[in-house]
């Protein structure tokens, strides 16, 4: 907890430094530390492996970007309609998919990420095809919209670890470990997975309607599979069962990008290494790593 | 007289694991009260029963009667639960990577609205001592007995009108064995009414007062403790 408010506080002085590129950064960062925190109340709490999370994100952003600039909706107006639709979304994705689980459970995921990526190729009149819309207004200068970002992100993500730490989370957790025995506990599985799928989607949108207004533009890339599959690299780096794992992993995951993609072109070969080591030896992610090695520095000093 | 009728009468079950048929037409009841062993070697069908009442067989036929009214054969395993059904799988069907309170809990919730409950987390505590010692231990680390207990005391937790035991002896040594029988005899002094599926005859003898014995799925002998030789019963444990 320290250390949160202490990371949280420390980047409270970003945007003091004046480079603009930091700044940028810093913001996207937080954005997509909500989007993997948001994920994880399915993957890491729930035991669901969505792989259609772009859908909620780009459906939020969409809607911003659709309804500002064409249809002239006020800034505030058009982010929460944003989120208002990805909540729908999830809803409607949740209760089509949530009697299937597992790989079946991410195939039907994909399936209705990957339709809305079709139909936001297609329709060009609406979403501008593969040229996506430009021309969001941020509302705010890029110094104001990080402090923004930054208390929208973290109070999100408060929300969020109530969410898993209440009953209701103990509930999801017992079913990730053992459906049938939450069953004959007299919980109604469906309905628990609904709320989390509820919760997941409505705070993915948080951060696609955010990503909007940093990117000023929103293009099809962010409805792609390929996007939805952000969360889960960073959360099988990160470790699901840690709450803050993806968020950390999230930072790494931006910064070193950002680094090797100066160098080649070819950064997802370095993640795609990456991510088999921690899969293959460190089941607990970074931050399972870290626990490990606070807890031998705990036995050795006593 | 009150005690005379069952709270859970099975008639004519069957049940299927995919194509497999599994029992056949099995039929007995519980009365209100009692403690009623289902008896049998390993296979004989017994787990399938526990399985088949709580609804989490999926192909099964036939009806199952609860308190002489509600047909729980259709009903998904939540609201069976719901009715007043507790379960207690062989393992002690506990979350392994949660802690000992956390197990409690998970039950305890849902029993909020019930104004009749008798079990709290402080009633539970009564019955196990050592759990409220072991509130904040992972429950994959507690001991074959002590799973049990957490087990057992998770299905009270539900306030069940009956609760169901899955093999509550097995693997565990004599002593806890006793200790087991000893709580169960202690819920059934709360006016708790228990279908315990077991294999164990000394156990058994300690806690019944009917059995019905089981061999290939179905039925074979039924009768009081009393009224049964002890030859009979294990000749059915014997393996042929």
């Amino acid at each position: 907890m320290m250390l949160v408010s202490l990371v949280v506080l420390s980047s409270l002085l970003i945007p003091l430094t004046g480079n603009k590129y930091a700044l940028y950064l810093s913001t996207k960062i937080w954005i997509l530390v909500l989007y993997a925190i948001a994920f994880n109340v399915l993957f890491g709490y729930s035991g669901l492996l969505s792989f259609g999370h772009a859908l909620f994100f780009s459906g939020s952003a969409y809607t911003l970007a659709i309804l500002v600039t064409r249809l002239n909706f006020p800034l505030a107006l058009g982010f929460v309609c944003g989120i208002v639709i990805s909540a729908l979304f999830s809803i409607a994705v949740g209760v089509l998919s949530l009697r299937h689980r597992e790989i079946h459970f991410a195939m039907v995921t994909l399936a209705f990420s990957m339709l809305f990526w079709g139909i936001v190729m297609k329709w060009r009149d609406v979403t501008g095809g593969e040229d996506g819309i430009t021309g969001v207004p941020r509302g705010l200068p890029l110094f104001w919209f990080y402090y923004f970002s930054l208390a929208v992100v973290v109070l999100s993500s408060y929300f969020i670890y109530r969410f898993v730490k209440s009953d209701l989370g103990l509930i999801l957790e017992g079913i990730r470990e053992n459906e049938t025995r939450v069953q004959f506990s007299g919980h109604s599985i469906l309905k628990y997975r609904l709320y989390a799928m509820l919760v997941s989607g409505t705070f993915t949108g948080v951060s696609g309607a955010l990503w909007a207004l940093l990117d000023r533009t929103v293009t099809p890339t962010i409805s792609h599979w390929t996007f939805s599959a952000v969360p889960v690299i960073v959360t099988l780096i990160g470790g699901p069962q840690n709450f803050l794992g993806p968020a950390v992993s999230t930072l790494i995951y931006v910064i070193v990008q950002d680094i090797i993609t100066k160098y080649t072109l070819y950064w997802q070969f370095i993640f795609g290494v990456a991510i088999l080591a921690v899969v293959l030896f460190f089941r607990g992610g970074v931050m399972g790593i870290v626990e490990n090695y606070i807890d031998s520095l705990m036995k050795g000093g006593r | 007289m009150k005690e005379e009728e069952p709270i859970l009468e099975l008639r004519d079950v069957n049940s299927y694991y995919g194509k497999s048929h599994i029992l056949f037409n099995v039929s007995f009841e519980v009365k209100r009260g009692e403690v009623v062993v289902l008896l049998g070697r390993n296979g004989v069908g017994k787990t399938t029963t526990l399985r088949t009442i709580m609804g989490l067989v999926s192909k099964r036929t036939g009806e199952i009667i609860l308190d002489g009214s509600i047909n729980l054969i259709a009903l998904p395993p939540y609201k069976i639960s719901r009715y007043g059904l507790g379960f207690v799988p062989d393992s002690g069907g506990i979350f392994p990577n949660l802690t000992v309170g956390e197990n409690l809990k998970i039950s305890e919730r849902q029993s909020i609205k019930r104004e009749d409950r008798i079990f709290d987390m402080n009633e539970v505590f009564q019955i196990f001592p050592q759990l409220r010692e072991l509130l904040k231990r992972t429950a994959g680390k507690l001991s074959g007995g002590e799973r049990r207990m957490l087990g057992i005391a998770r299905g009270l937790l539900l306030n069940p009108e009956i609760l169901l035991i899955d093999e509550p002896s097995e693997g565990l040594a004599p002593k806890i064995v006793h200790d087991i029988a000893e709580t169960i005899n202690t819920i059934q002094e709360y006016g708790i009414s228990l279908l315990v599926a077991d294999q164990n005859l000394p156990f058994v003898e300690k806690v019944a007062d009917k059995i019905y014995v089981m061999d290939r799925g179905e039925i074979k002998l039924s009768g009081r403790i009393n009224e049964l030789s002890r030859q009979d019963l294990e000749r059915f444990l014997a393996f042929s």
